[in-house]
């Protein structure tokens, strides 16, 4: 297809297939399952009984061996820009042009009415097709954007050493738009590692199709081998002058689709990137996603001493803050409903709010969210919103109430707890604000006063008469099935969070020791999922029962005011911990020992009798390790990095606190409040030494 | 679960409609009554209207469906997939799920592969692969699957279905819409269960759908499991039947013997166990049920609390392994005690 017309079609051009963006291309290193299947192809002509016996399997085919011409093809003709390699290859394989390009004329033609009309549905997912353009677009915060483009300025030109840059941050906060972004400002090529298919399954998939596919499939090669190839060859040669346009000869190389062998042993990737670093090229960049429950394949794929090793430079991206990531939903829904194909009503502020807050700074997911959500009129979900800010008004509610009558009746009827509910359940990934206020219900504690008809039933002997309760308003264990969270991490935000309800040293104590009793439980793994049922429980009921400043139901009046909630430190703590514990191991391989030995006895008293070390790595791992306030460093280093994100926090923060009748919160926000708490953060460093047995 | 394991083959793209000539024992009720049509799946209407409108106007985002067993996942995705595609639901859906093979090599060849295919579709529409039980899928095979989903996302789109969403890695979860769904409350599954009794001509009485919605918990699929076998075992459903079917200890029996344990008598609780041990049911019934009944068993608080704590120790040690009356006893003699003055213990 032409230029003109997919520009027409998709916004955004820098999509990878249909994408005729000369600075952006993959290099599937495709030749190689274009020639067996070109063979395949041959042998199912010939055979076309065999096409009969399994026809969904061989139409897979047919329409592989389609798409393969059609891709290969469109990048010859449209793209004047590919590798040389490829090129050759893919000459080699003769290919019905003419029918392949008619085709693709008719679809593209197709495609340019139904966009002109505006009748047709639009087929784009609102996340490619409001991908970023321009720098202007990226939701990142510029500091970083400005990082990037210097790194990326600063060693396009240089021929020595191949630079490596690695960007980490949770997934959907713009590393990869980032980096498109910027190389095509920048005027780079782009080139992007795929995972190729492997041919040596072909037969697996497809029992039936016989020993053909074996004999055709020729040699295949591992994934490792072709990927140290694509590293060390793609930079090799220009791109050829096809179309008389300037041809670009600064490339940067972006992989983020690690072959998968290096998950289990990254050894081989290792030594892939010291040769590269040898060999020399263009620049790298590799994107790794963090993940918040500590899994990071960062760990793994670049360990701390590689990277000091190969001075590989890492740039990590925070998550997007919230008043970015309205200001682009916004965007995205006024103009998706001025001009999309589908209808629908701007939804109010307050639902593209909570939407931005439930996602958690993935921007990507909160647009899909979006999609999701407006696809009938949010009127429904407008309504959730009205009770918990309170300045939100009927404007929209009027306009909209005409064309949702029908579903109208279901929700006067429901709670307003259950409109809570709704709206969560099409909300992002993250599911903190079900937490959120699931926790505060645990926590805050409110309770009923007790009817007088069946007094007995709850009364209790009269030497256990001071464990009496009033009747609880809430069954803990709907709270924490509705919260959509496994019992496991419910506790540990429980226990992340209790000691602050407290008004009483002894309740403290009666709710640790419950803590400890669903830690006990789950000690094996093995009998983990059938008693996570009962940790729930005792976790819950013994944090509510333990307050005893809560006990009555008309004792509430000693209002705990707003109390932040925080996020589990065991989550982070365990991950440093790990991760120190590699690369201690690593760094002091001569001590021979455990790395718990090594991180808790050897490294502290080498450090105090102090000996000289010669390996830097060994000494700024000791320094890691023997700062034993690292905890503090840890959350101002954070900070520091916030800091820049400070203005956005701070209407943030003070935004929440005027709506705070519910203790909701964000990422900010945790750090934030949590570095303003200094004098609970004791009793909180402690917390963590309980917490890491729990759940592991 | 069972049924799911059945639908990969053709059997699912014929939508099954209820129909009461059958003999019984033909089909499973659950695949007989499953919904086809998106109005007619229960519970989660919030979500599964925003589904319908999709199902109407197309172009529906990568999709994550979270939720416990026996909600509706896999039902609306068929559903939707069913109304999207219409005819051509043939070529232009993938379904894998659990039982398939679905190692890294799959979600690299054959998914990328059938995301390549061609198929003919009105615009606006695409090419859907499900993926039932996507939290079993290895960290690995997911990871592969991340760029997929990128790559291919002008023709195709994925919805996966799981019970806990936090099983999916983050990337994926990021690329879709994440919808929840709850469980189903007892009313939603007692209309259901009148339905099909109705159209079945099952004779019941109240306290049998009773006990089969104790025993289903929110699970349609248990419930209508449990509605056929006990309505094709003994043809009558009552709550002696159902938990005949079920093997499950009557629970009227654990809540008297908690009861007994509650005012501390442990003469009395014993017997109870002693009743249900000889019926042959194993510790793990037994405790598992004594656990449900004592969560929602009308007690005080402090009571509550150190019976569920008690109870779930108990069940650790049977997890590792004593399968014995003593355990159980002794259990009773801890729950007695919790109650007990302590001037009685002494003597």
């Amino acid at each position: 297809m032409s230029k003109k017309q997919t520009k027409l079609t998709s916004l955004w051009n820098g999509n990878d297939y249909d994408s005729d963006d000369s600075d952006c291309i993959i290099l599937d290193p495709l030749p190689e399952t274009c020639s067996t299947s070109k063979k395949s192809d041959i042998s199912v002509v010939k055979i076309p009984s065999a096409k009969k016996a399994n026809q969904w399997v061989s139409s897979a085919f047919d329409g592989f061996d389609d798409f393969c011409m059609t891709k290969s093809t469109s990048k010859d003709s449209v793209k004047h820009s590919t590798s040389s390699t490829q090129r050759e290859k893919s000459v080699a394989v003769k290919r019905p042009h003419h029918q392949v390009s008619n085709g693709n004329d008719l679809f593209s033609t197709k495609r340019t009415v139904t966009r002109r009309t505006n009748v047709q549905p639009d087929t784009s997912l609102w996340s490619d097709k409001y991908a970023p353009k321009s720098q202007g677009d990226l939701a990142v915060h510029k500091k970083k954007i400005l990082e990037v483009e210097q790194w990326i300025k600063g060693h396009i030109d240089r021929k020595k050493l191949p630079p490596i840059l690695l960007l980490t941050g949770p997934t959907g906060t713009g590393k990869t738009s980032t980096v498109r972004v910027l190389t095509k400002e920048l005027r780079c090529q782009l080139h992007e590692w795929s995972n190729p298919l492997t041919n040596d399954s072909n037969d697996n998939w497809s029992d039936n199709t016989d020993w053909r596919n074996k004999v055709d499939s020729g040699i295949s090669r591992s994934q490792i081998s072709q990927f140290r190839e694509f590293l060390l060859r793609a930079n090799k040669y220009n791109t050829l002058d096809i179309f008389g346009e300037d041809v670009i000869t600064r490339k940067i190389i972006m992989v983020e689709d690690f072959p998968n062998m290096f998950y289990k042993d990254a050894t081989p990737f290792h030594d892939v990137l010291r040769k590269y670093v040898q060999v020399g090229g263009s620049p790298l960049i590799f994107i790794v996603s963090d993940s918040t429950y500590g899994e990071s394949n960062e760990r793994l794929l670049f360990p701390k001493d590689l990277q000091s090793q190969l001075r590989i430079e890492n740039i990590s991206f925070n998550p997007v803050a919230m008043t970015n990531m309205t200001k682009i939903l916004t965007k995205v829904a006024s103009e998706e409903s001025s001009h999309g194909s589908h209808r629908f009503i701007i939804p109010d502020k307050c639902v593209l709010e909570s939407i931005a807050m439930s996602s958690c700074g993935d921007i990507r997911g909160a647009i899909n969210a979006l999609q999701f959500a407006c696809l009938k009129d949010t009127i429904d979900l407008a309504a959730v919103s009205t009770n918990k800010t309170k300045s939100f008004t009927r404007k929209k509610s009027t306009t909209s109430n005409k064309k949702s009558t029908s579903n109208k009746k279901s929700f006067s009827k429901s709670g307003s707890f259950q409109k809570d509910e709704e709206l969560m359940s099409i909300g992002g990934r993250d599911t903190s604000l079900f937490l959120f206020r699931a926790l505060g219900k645990i926590l805050y504690c409110k309770r009923d006063e007790p009817p007088e008809n069946n007094i007995e039933k709850t009364l209790l002997p009269k030497h256990l008469s001071q464990f009496y309760r009033d009747p609880l308003q809430i069954n803990p264990e709907e709270v924490v099935e509705k919260s959509h969270l496994s019992g496991d991490y419910f506790g540990a935000y429980l226990h992340q969070n209790y000691v602050e309800f407290y008004n009483n040293i002894e309740d403290i104590v009666t709710a640790s020791e419950y803590m400890s009793d669903t830690d006990n439980l789950t000690v094996d793994w093995a009998s983990r999922s059938v008693l996570q049922h009962y940790v729930v429980s005792i976790a819950t009921r013994g944090v509510m029962f333990s307050n005893t400043s809560r006990a009555k139901h008309n004792n509430t009046s000693t209002s705990l005011g707003w109390k932040p909630l925080h996020k589990p430190q065991w989550y982070g703590t365990n991950k440093i911990s790990r991760q120190n514990a590699e690369s201690a191991r690593y760094l002091f391989r001569g001590m021979r020992s455990s790395p718990v030995v090594l991180q808790t006895e050897l490294i502290p008293y080498i450090s105090l009798i102090n000996t000289t070390l010669h390996d830097t790595g060994q000494i700024s791992c000791m320094q890691e390790l023997c700062r034993f306030s690292s905890h503090k460093v840890g959350r101002y280093e954070k900070l520091d990095e916030k800091d820049v994100d400070l203005e956005d926090d701070e209407t943030l923060n003070n935004r929440q606190h005027k709506e705070a009748t519910l203790p909701l919160d964000t990422d900010d926000v945790i750090s934030n409040s949590q570095s303003n708490l200094k004098n609970s953060q004791e009793v909180d460093d402690e917390d963590d030494v309980i917490i890491d047995d729990y759940d592991d | 679960m069972s049924e799911e394991k059945m639908e990969t083959g053709d059997s699912t793209i014929q939508p099954s409609k209820p129909e009461s000539s059958s003999s019984p024992g033909e089909a499973p009720w659950v695949e007989k009554y499953r919904p086809s049509k998106l109005c007619d799946i229960v519970g989660n209407e919030q979500t599964i209207t925003r589904l319908e409108v999709f199902a109407r106007e197309g172009n529906v985002p990568n999709v994550i469906i979270a939720g416990p067993p026996g909600t509706g996942k896999t039902t609306s995705i068929l559903c939707l997939a069913r109304a999207m595609l219409g005819p051509s639901y043939r070529e232009a859906v993938l379904e894998l799920n659990a039982s398939n093979d679905r190692g890294i090599d799959v979600v690299r060849n054959k998914i990328k592969m059938f995301a390549q295919q061609k198929v003919t579709l009105p615009p606006g529409r695409h090419k859907i692969i499900i993926l039932d039980e996507a939290d079993s899928m290895t960290d690995g095979a997911q990871q592969a699957l991340r760029r997929t989903m990128e790559i291919y996302s002008k023709t195709t789109r994925f919805a996966l279905a799981c019970n806990a969403s936090d099983k999916i890695i983050e990337p994926i979860q990021s690329r879709c819409a994440v919808l929840r769904y709850s469980k189903l409350s007892d009313a939603q599954v007692t209309k259901r269960l009148l339905e099909v009794c109705e159209s079945e001509t099952v004779s019941y009485t109240d306290d049998g759908l009773e006990a089969i919605i104790f025993t289903a918990q929110g699970d349609m699929r248990q419930a209508l499991n449990n509605l056929q076998s006990t309505f094709q075992g003994f043809e009558h459903v009552n709550s002696e039947n159902v938990f005949k079917v079920c093997d499950e200890p009557h629970p009227l029996l654990v809540k008297d013997m908690l009861q007994h344990c509650v005012v501390g008598n442990i003469d009395e609780a014993y017997k109870i166990m002693a009743h249900l041990w000889k019926l042959g049911y194993s510790p793990e019934d037994i405790i598992g049920i004594i656990f449900r009944v004592c969560k929602n068993h009308d007690m005080p608080e402090y009571l509550k609390l150190e019976f569920i704590k008690e109870i779930g120790y108990t069940h650790m040690r049977i997890a590792e392994g004593i399968h014995s009356l003593l355990q159980m006893s002794g259990m009773l003699a801890r729950l007695c005690k919790k109650s007990a003055e302590p001037n009685v213990l002494a003597s």
